[in-house]
């Protein structure tokens, strides 16, 4: 065997293993979460004669409820809607990073607890920049295995929202935002991600 | 260096085999269609190249049922993992010669 054809074979297989580390998520889905993100402030201002402005029995913990159960269905529509009939299936691959998204789903239930536990003590103002908390955790642990890109963004949710925390307070506002920004850095994640898989 | 040395594992160099084993040394063990469709490979390729590895021990296959529909796992065996190794240092070998 000749060199050149040895050094092929070496990258041949450094290829394979790199795509097993690979594919978490679809970036597609991604874009289509930031767009939602982006028409949040606009929905929330529709609606709030209908469920988010009016203070339901006077409780900040029903209202907080009904906007997670909201939101989530908005999200399950709207990605199931733009899910190609015949799309594959993105599984993870790899068990040991199985194994390490495990923790996914315990990052977002403590996510939707921490949010009603502060809505019920009346610290509303701390959700979302809680939630960017979270979810820069979140993104930080999808980052080591998708690229840099997630784990640049997933570093700013963790620093902007100790930043949000101090300043939430001072403008009721803001949380559009940071919304907007939210919005823009999924998309920006997501497209980096649909690059990155081809 | 003698050409015994550099002689590559028939076994591991053919081109899908060397695909399915480089798959299997990362993640230890993979289901059937998942490692289909990762390299790409028809039901007929899977097939006959995963007949060789498991007769040559390299990889072994356990078989059982989930919600009540057959599941084929394969895992990679630890004379497979000895023996890429070796193929990869062979390689390496030649690289630096």
């Amino acid at each position: 065997m000749k060199k050149e054809e040895a050094l092929k074979q070496i990258e041949a297989i450094n290829a394979v293993i790199n795509s097993s580390n690979k594919i978490l998520f679809s970036g597609k889905r991604l874009i289509v979460s930031g767009i939602i993100l982006l028409f949040v402030p606009l929905i929330e201002y529709i609606t709030c004669y209908f469920t988010f402005g009016v203070k339901i029995l006077g409780n900040p913990v029903i209202n907080i409820i009904i906007q997670i159960i909201f939101f989530y269905l908005v999200f399950f529509v709207c990605i199931h809607i733009s899910k190609k009939k015949n799309e594959v299936k993105k599984q993870i691959k790899n068990p040991i990073i199985a194994k390490a998204f495990g923790i996914h789903n315990t990052i977002i239930i403590a996510m939707f607890a921490s949010a009603i536990v502060l809505a019920a003590i009346g610290s509303g103002e701390l959700i979302f920049p809680l939630i960017y908390i979270f979810l820069g955790l979140l993104f930080n642990l999808f980052g080591r295995f998708t690229n840099k890109v997630v784990t640049v963004i997933s570093w700013s949710y963790i620093i902007l929202g100790l930043l949000y925390m101090g300043v939430a307070s001072y403008s009721f506002y803001l949380w559009m935002v940071f919304m907007v920004y939210l919005g823009i850095s999924y998309i920006i994640m997501g497209a980096s991600i649909k690059n990155s898989q081809g | 260096m003698t050409d015994i040395e550099l002689k590559l594992d028939e076994l591991i160099h053919q081109p899908v085999r060397t695909k399915i084993m480089a798959y299997l040394i990362n993640t230890k063990q993979c289901d059937y269609t998942d490692l289909k469709n990762a390299l790409g490979l028809s039901d007929g390729h899977m097939s006959t190249h995963m007949k060789k590895l498991i007769a040559g021990d390299y990889v072994k296959v356990e078989k059982k049922f989930e919600k009540n529909k057959p599941k084929t796992t394969y895992l990679i065996t630890d004379k497979g993992k000895k023996n890429f190794k070796k193929y990869i240092e062979t390689l390496t070998m030649i690289i630096n010669q």
